[in-house]
């Protein structure tokens, strides 16, 4: 093996040596998917409770106390299939955005991809993922939902789910670093990005004029997608179509972001 | 013939210090400097890692400055041993991390047969909270092995060790 070190500015992702670190990968995700619910009593009922607790708020505030017109959905579920897919990029995107700000001490210490900072908590949050999808099916059954073919869609959905916290993960973990105001507009981003996507009110209540704009957000997408998906609704294209084009801009821009910046990480701790 | 393992050519390392800020002696304006605080921590921030071609090219001049390596060449030949003494702020670790990937150069070439391993960070990746196996494992891929690799060596990592029985016990 040879290494050539050198000045120069920007180069693209390394994938020789990121496969030959795909191990490390491994044990870095066993590593944050063990240590998370570390002497807790419940363990991984967090992963159901945390979700739980929020549908049922929402339920009670905006389904019963505000009323939100749901197109005629019951409110409960129709929360529930989008506050599952939207706890997750949350969680992912939060954790990711905070990972090369907790891995400092080794990220002065020694070498090895950086990518696999802001990558880690990604895959190990899809493990509080799939045990929250427990609440999910509990709902849907006990509303009986028939299935459709909608549920073809479910894979792309899934990768895009994936991308979008990802693509800011990585945007914001670079940014991070450098400037440790994030951690403080984090708190106030994911609060207001709730209100952004038609999670808690359906995407209908959005005027015509600026549906196109409302649209770009990759969240819309996603959880439209899911919405429809599962509960069998028609397949609002227009929602979903533009938001999957950002999502995957989002991340090349935050690949190519993290790499540039990747270099002066250490140098400005 | 004896193969070159390391070779370290014109290398030069930059940093910016910290330079002593003027007070300010009116009330006013200090609230002025207040209010401009986000902008001037922003270009303090930037400038930790960008430099200007006026400021790389002149050797002297510039008191924010400080070139913790200029112009270093060398080789280390394979089965050689090679020591690095200096006064303190000589440059040395600065040297080693660039050699071990952890920054960049400013200017310059390392090309490295081999792999790189330093000593001086064993038990970073340790966490308090996972076995000794699992510690094992991640570190052992944290230093660029494959987790076959591990396998082979993990008797041996295991025996210098000397605490089998507590192999799964978290290590705190």
């Amino acid at each position: 093996m040879i290494v050539i070190i050198t000045a120069r500015r920007w180069e693209f992702f390394d994938f020789a040596e990121l496969k030959h670190y795909r191990d490390l990968f491994y044990f870095l995700v066993w590593r944050d998917i063990k240590v998370l619910y570390a002497q807790t009593v419940l363990g991984f009922a967090w992963a159901i409770l945390n979700p739980a607790v929020q549908i049922v708020v929402f339920s009670v505030i905006f389904g019963r106390v505000a009323a939100i017109e749901t197109d005629g959905i019951p409110y409960l579920l129709f929360s529930t299939v989008a506050i599952i897919p939207w706890t997750y990029m949350s969680d992912a995107m939060t954790a990711s955005s905070q990972s090369l700000v907790q891995g400092k001490q080794m990220l002065g210490k020694i070498y090895f991809p950086r990518v696999l900072f802001p990558l880690t908590p990604i895959l190990a949050k899809l493990v509080d993922f799939s045990i929250s999808l427990v609440i999910l099916v509990a709902v849907m059954m006990y509303h009986k939902v028939e299935l459709t073919w909608n549920l073809l869609l479910l894979p792309f959905l899934l990768v895009a789910m994936v991308l979008v916290p990802t693509g800011l993960g990585m945007w914001l973990a670079a940014l991070a670093i450098r400037y440790r105001d994030i951690k403080f507009a984090m708190a106030y981003l994911i609060k207001l990005l709730i209100y952004s996507a038609p999670i808690l009110y359906s995407a209908s209540a959005i005027p015509t004029e600026f549906r196109f704009w409302y649209s770009l957000n990759p969240i819309v997408a996603v959880i439209e997608g899911f919405r429809s998906c599962l509960l069998g609704t028609p397949i609002e294209w227009l929602y979903i179509v533009p938001g999957l084009v950002t999502s995957v801009l989002l991340f090349l821009s935050g690949a190519i972001y993290f790499r540039r910046m990747e270099r002066v990480f250490v140098d400005v701790i | 013939m004896s193969k070159r393992a390391i070779s370290v050519e014109q290398l030069s390392k930059v940093y910016r210090i910290g330079v002593r800020e003027k007070s300010h002696d009116t009330i006013g304006r200090s609230v002025l400097e207040f209010v401009k605080s986000p902008l001037n921590n922003y270009r303090e921030y930037r400038s930790l890692y960008k430099f200007t071609a006026a400021e790389l090219s002149d050797e002297e001049g510039h008191e924010d400055l400080l070139w913790a390596l200029r112009d270093v060449t060398f080789g280390v030949d394979v089965g050689e041993v090679v020591g690095i003494i200096g006064v303190n702020g000589a440059g040395k670790s600065t040297l080693l991390k660039i050699i071990s990937r952890i920054t960049p150069p400013t200017r310059g070439t390392v090309t490295i047969r081999g792999r790189v391993s330093s000593l001086l960070e064993v038990g970073t990746g340790f966490h308090p909270e996972l076995t000794g196996r699992e510690n094992v494992f991640l570190n052992g891929t944290i230093l660029g092995m494959r987790k076959h690799e591990v396998d082979k060596k993990f008797d041996e990592i295991v025996d210098f060790s000397g605490v089998e029985q507590f192999l799964d016990t978290p290590v705190k």
